[in-house]
This record gives C-alpha cells, structure tokens and sequence, in this order.
C-alpha cells in the first residue's frame, strides 16, 4: 500500500512502553517477514507515524504520557490510514469495546495465548486484510458521493442555464453558488469568481485572496474569462494541493459549461438582433414602400372622380392602369412581406378550438361569401395545437381560394376533419374550377400562378403562405383536384405539438417556383 | 331662414406629407363637414397647438378641438409620441383620437387600440371615413353644408 514499502514487506510498528515485550514483539514480525519499528511512548509513535507510512501498528493501551487510547484518537482525526491493533494488559470487554468503536481494528489481551507466537501475527495479517477491504470501500463510497455532487452540479448548472431569460447576469452570479459546495467540501474554505470580461459573478461569501485556482472560459476556443475558486489562506487539502484532482475535472467541466452557455447566450442574442432588424426592415419596407403607392392609387382615383368628364374614354381608361398597377403592387409588398415574416416572428402554439377559427374566418369572410352568393359549411372540427393568427391566415386564404377560383352560380366550400391516431386531417372542399394533375404540384410554390391576374386577380403567395404555415405546426398539406369539378385540401396536423418545426421551404423546391392558384 | 347658432369647433389635423393633408381636406368638404382643419407638421407643433403654447398662444384662435388625426409617422416627435403624452394628460385625453396611417402593420393597430384612439383610418382618409367618425363623436357640433 506504502510507497516506502521495502521489497513488498508490510511495515509494522510496534507502540509499547515495556520493554520486554517491545523487543519480544519486534523479533516475532521481523521473523515472520514485517519490517518493523518501535516507539516506546505516544509521541514517539506519533513522530514516526508523520515521517512514514505504516501498514499496520500495534498499540499499548495504557502508556505513561499519552495512552493508546489518545494516540488512537490522534490517528483517527486524520482519517484512518492503517489498522491499529489495541493490546492491553489486563482483558476487559468494556475496553476493548471502547477501542473498537474508536477505529481499532483489532483488540488483543496481553495476558491470553493469543498474544503469542503465531497467533498473534495471523490476527495481525487478518486486521490488514480487513482493513484494506474497509478502506476499499471507504474510497468508492468517497468516489460515488464525489461524482453525485459532481453531477448535482453539472444538473443544477444545466437547469439554470436552460432557463435563463433575459441577461446572464442573475445566471452567472447563481451560478457561482453552485459551483461552490462542489469546490469547497463541507467547511466554506474558499469561494467561487466567475469573470466574463470586464465583468465578475462570485458566491455570495466574496473575499479577496492570492491563493487561487484558475480555469479558463473558451467561447468557441477563444478565451473569454475565467472561473476562479479563492482560497483562504493556510487552507487546502491535507497534501497541500489546493484542488483534488476530481474537484479540478469538475471545475473544468463547469468552466467549459460556462463557456458554452456565453456562446449559446450570445448567438441567441445576435439572432434576436437580426430578426428585430428584419423586423424593423420589414417594417420601413411595408411602411416607406407602400407610401409613395398608395398615393398613384388615391390620386388616380382623385383624378377619375375629379376630372373623368374631363378626359375621353381611352384616358379614363389609362388612369385606370395607373390604378390597378398601384394597387396590384401594393398588395404583392404586402403579401411578400406576410411571408418573410412568418420566419421571424415565433409560433404560440396552444391548444385552438378550430370551430372558434372557422368562426372568424366565415365572419372575415361574410361580404364575399353574400357577394358571391356563396355557401360555407362546416362538420365538427377538433381542437388542435396551433397559433390562433396563423390559422386564422391559413383557413382563410383556402376559403377564400375555393370562392375565389369558382365559376359556380352558388359557390360551396365545405370544411371538415377526420381523426388519425397521431393527427387531425382536415380537409376543405369546393366546387370551383379545379387544376390538373400537374398543376396541383406546383400550386404551393410562391409566386406560382395557374392564370393570368386578367382571369383572376392575386400575387401568387397565398398558397405558399398555406404551407409555410401548416410545416411552422409540424403538419403536411397536399390537394386532391379535378379540373372542372372542384378541389379538396388536405391539411395534416399533429395531435402532439409541433416541436420546433421549421417553416423554411427547401431550395430546390423555391427554384421551381412560378405563378399561383392563390 | 331661422339662423342657427353652431359652435364651429375646429378640427386638428396632424400631417407632415402635403399631398396626403391635400386628400383629407378634400374628403372633408366631399362629406360636406366645413369646420375649420388646422394642419400641424409635426408632433412638437401639435403639442404646442394643444397646450396653447409657442406659436398657438392665442385661446380663441385654437380652442380644444373637436376631434384630432394624427398620422403616425412624423419627423421629430412622432405620431405614437404624441398620442402616449395626449392619453397621459387628465384634460387632453377627453379629445378624440383618430389615427390616419399607411401602416396596416398589426404592431401599429395593436398600439391604436392599446391607447383607446377613436378609429384607425388606413390612408387614404375617405369621405365615408369622416362621417364615421364625426357619427361616433358624443353630442351634435357639426354644421352641414349643403347636400347637393
């Protein structure tokens, strides 16, 4: 077990202050293979016992000076670190009893036969044994209590970093309190300093102190800052290393956590940034665009409500362009701008009764329905996970399509859902003008359209806004048409709510695109 | 004809683009509402207009008005500024609101209706957007002009 072990021979000392038995008790191990020393008193024992590693003592109980007893209780503060055999000269249970529970290993009375000759050093050999299986377990049981608080770190720093809103700074700070206990035992020896730049996040027992552990925080593979575990002085673990070694793969593991966590803080903070810029840019795009715009339009009409007396049949007819063109425009920003913006701004998806959005919809829609002498019926419909706007946005524009793409006298639009084990297919039907086969394909690319604005007015986003929206729930759309009899729309949806799903349409499907259904 | 006394309310217009002022007061006189519109160009001047401060000092020459439009975006103080400072002050939130905006943007709508203006009018202000509002101001203090 020693280092300082001498050709695999086990080191005895031998405590005793008679020196008889002293002596007896040194030839007897030295004969049966120990190498052996001896102290005559307590502290003596205890000199040799700092300078050396021993494998085993055999200890007087009574001594002048300092008894077994004390020097037991000495050896045991520290930690035990070899079995100690009591002996005593007189048997009593009471003592014996006493010794044992103060961590001797063994106990041996002078007075019986076992004290001597092979007995002894059997009993001897047993104590180390059993020691070495006690300290065996005392080290995994120290192994397992050192990786629980190892991982109840690593958890406690992985919840909080999750929840994390706003700025770090609360995060960092509570943080450092967590790594603490992890560095510092039971005893508050030291305390924990997250530095993150200029800035710096400590446990709430902050003291100043040179004797320090350092490690470094890499933002991917940049250093950043630093995590510092502050000692006080004079302390530090008993062979004057500030850190165990498993303290120190912790305190790494949390540095690198941390490191992490900047990263992923700051990328999601540039994000945000970007996508309040594209909001913004959004914004004076719809706003400074649509301006200069609406002005042609209103003014053309000015002109036509004005002054059409004014000006023969062929200029009422060009200012009506001026009109249409103005107006056609200011719709497409409009729309272009509905479906950069879905990729920006997040989905709320919560529990939505869709009777409730078919409601509102009929309700957005009840000029046109009257208008074009239209019918809207709707079967029972399911509650399903979803954004209230955004399905609000995709009901509408298929209605709105199914009234829109009809050459029927009393145009029909049907919606209605069917159960699956994992989804809600729901399917929205009309009687309008259908599309072939291959046309159907296509309809859902934007700016995809199927007839000349002349036919039927519209920018072509309408659809592939439908299906940016129904993949932003994790769901499928697709359509079953009939050139002349009408088309049904088959929305998928999942019961489960959509995790994360994205709405990005994949490159080669955007290549493809072309004019549109909508 | 028996004369009728009507209090000539004036109308506050707060517009910084000249041909937009051009069709709102055109949309007045096609409603046939002949109460006086005083154009301000920005939200400072509004501010001052109200306050009777600045260059509108005079009480009589601009009294509270009856109701005010406000566009959104304007140079300086904008029209989202303006509308926040009228709604905070006791006196000056009693006055109607209306905002006239090429903005159909959900956020602005959304601010319109957190601030409990009267209408959001998307531009271009309509005759038939006049009389909306002038039908949901409380008590009669309109004079007509001739319905031809």
């Amino acid at each position: 077990m020693s280092p300082e072990k001498t050709e695999g021979k086990s080191r005895l000392i031998v405590v005793e202050d008679d020196e008889a038995l002293r002596r007896y008790l040194c030839s007897l191990f030295s004969a049966n293979g120990f190498t052996v020393d001896s102290a005559q008193d307590g502290h003596e024992a205890l000199g040799l016992v700092a300078e050396r590693e021993y494998d085993v003592m055999l200890l007087d109980q009574k001594m002048p000076g300092l008894s077994g007893t004390e020097v037991l209780a000495r050896l045991q503060a520290d930690g035990p670190r070899f079995p100690v055999i009591m002996l005593s000269g007189h048997g009593s249970e009471e003592l014996a009893v006493q010794a044992l529970q103060m961590g001797a290993t063994d106990y041996v009375t002078k007075a019986a036969d076992a004290m001597f000759g092979d007995t002894l050093v059997e009993k001897t050999r047993k104590a180390m044994e059993c020691f070495a299986q006690e300290e065996e377990q005392r080290q995994s049981l120290k192994t397992m209590r050192q990786q629980m608080s190892e991982l109840g770190c690593l958890y406690a720093l992985e919840k909080l970093f999750d929840s994390v809103e706003g700025s770090p700074r609360v995060a960092l700070s509570a943080a450092a309190n967590i790594i603490l206990p992890s560095a510092s035992g039971a005893d508050l020896r030291c305390c924990a300093v997250i530095r993150i730049g200029k800035e710096e996040y400590n446990s709430n027992d902050l003291f100043e102190s040179e004797v320090r552990e350092t490690f470094d925080i890499r933002e991917r593979g940049k250093i950043v800052g630093a995590l510092e575990i502050r000692f006080r002085d004079g302390t530090g673990h008993p062979d004057g290393a500030l850190l165990s070694e498993m303290e120190r793969d912790l305190m790494m593991a949390v540095a690198d956590r941390i490191g992490h966590f900047m990263d992923f803080w700051h990328t999601e903070q540039r994000l945000r940034e970007s996508n309040a810029s594209l909001e913004e840019y959004a914004y004076v795009a719809s706003h400074d665009l649509q301006a200069p715009l609406q002005k042609i339009e209103s003014f053309a009409q000015l002109l036509i409500e004005d002054y059409a007396s004014q000006v023969d049949e062929s200029g009422r007819y060009y200012i009506s362009v001026l009109y249409k063109s103005a107006q056609q425009m200011r719709r497409l920003i409009k729309d272009v701008l509905t479906l950069a913006r879905l990729d920006s701004d997040g989905l709320a998806l919560k529990p939505v009764d869709l009777k409730d959005i078919l409601d509102i919809v009929k309700d957005n829609l009840s000029h046109r329905l009257v208008e074009r002498n239209a019918v809207l019926t709707m079967g029972p419909l399911p509650v399903v996970h979803g954004d209230e706007t955004r399905l609000i946005q995709l009901f509408q524009n298929l209605i709105g399509n199914a009234l829109k793409f009809n050459d029927k006298p009393e145009p029909r639009a049907e919606v209605g859902a069917e159960e699956e084990p994992d989804a809600w297919k729901i399917c929205v039907r009309d009687n309008g003008i259908g599309m072939s086969r291959e046309d159907a394909r296509r309809i859902f690319l934007p700016f995809k359209r199927l007839h000349t604005s002349e036919e039927y007015e519209g920018t072509g986003i309408g659809l592939a806004l439908c299906r940016k929206i129904v993949r932003q729930h994790g769901g499928t759309i697709d359509v079953d048409s009939e050139a002349g009899v009408g088309s049904t729309f088959w929305i998928r949806l999942p019961k489960e709510p959509a995790a994360e799903a994205s709405g990005d349409l994949n490159p080669s499907e955007q290549l493809n695109s072309g004019g549109g259904y909508a | 004809m028996p004369s009728i006394t009507v209090q000539t309310s004036r109308i506050l217009l707060v517009e910084d683009d000249h041909d937009d002022a051009l069709v709102a007061q055109r949309s007045f006189s096609k409603a046939n509402v002949w109460n006086p519109v005083d154009i301000v160009r920005s939200g400072q001047e509004a501010w001052e207009y109200l306050n009777h401060q600045g260059a509108y000092t005079d009480r009589e020459k601009c009294p509270p008005p009856l109701f005010v439009l406000v566009d959104l975006n304007l140079p300086g103080m904008d029209g989202r500024e303006l509308i926040t400072r009228i709604q905070a002050d006791a006196r000056l939130r009693e006055i109607p609101l209306i905002v006239i905006s090429t903005s159909d943007y959900e956020k602005d709508i959304e601010f319109g209706r957190r601030q409990g203006v009267q209408h959001y009018v998307i531009k271009p202000l309509q005759p038939q957007n006049i009389l909306a509002i002038i039908g949901a101001l409380p008590g009669f203090r309109i004079i007509l002009g001739n319905a031809t």
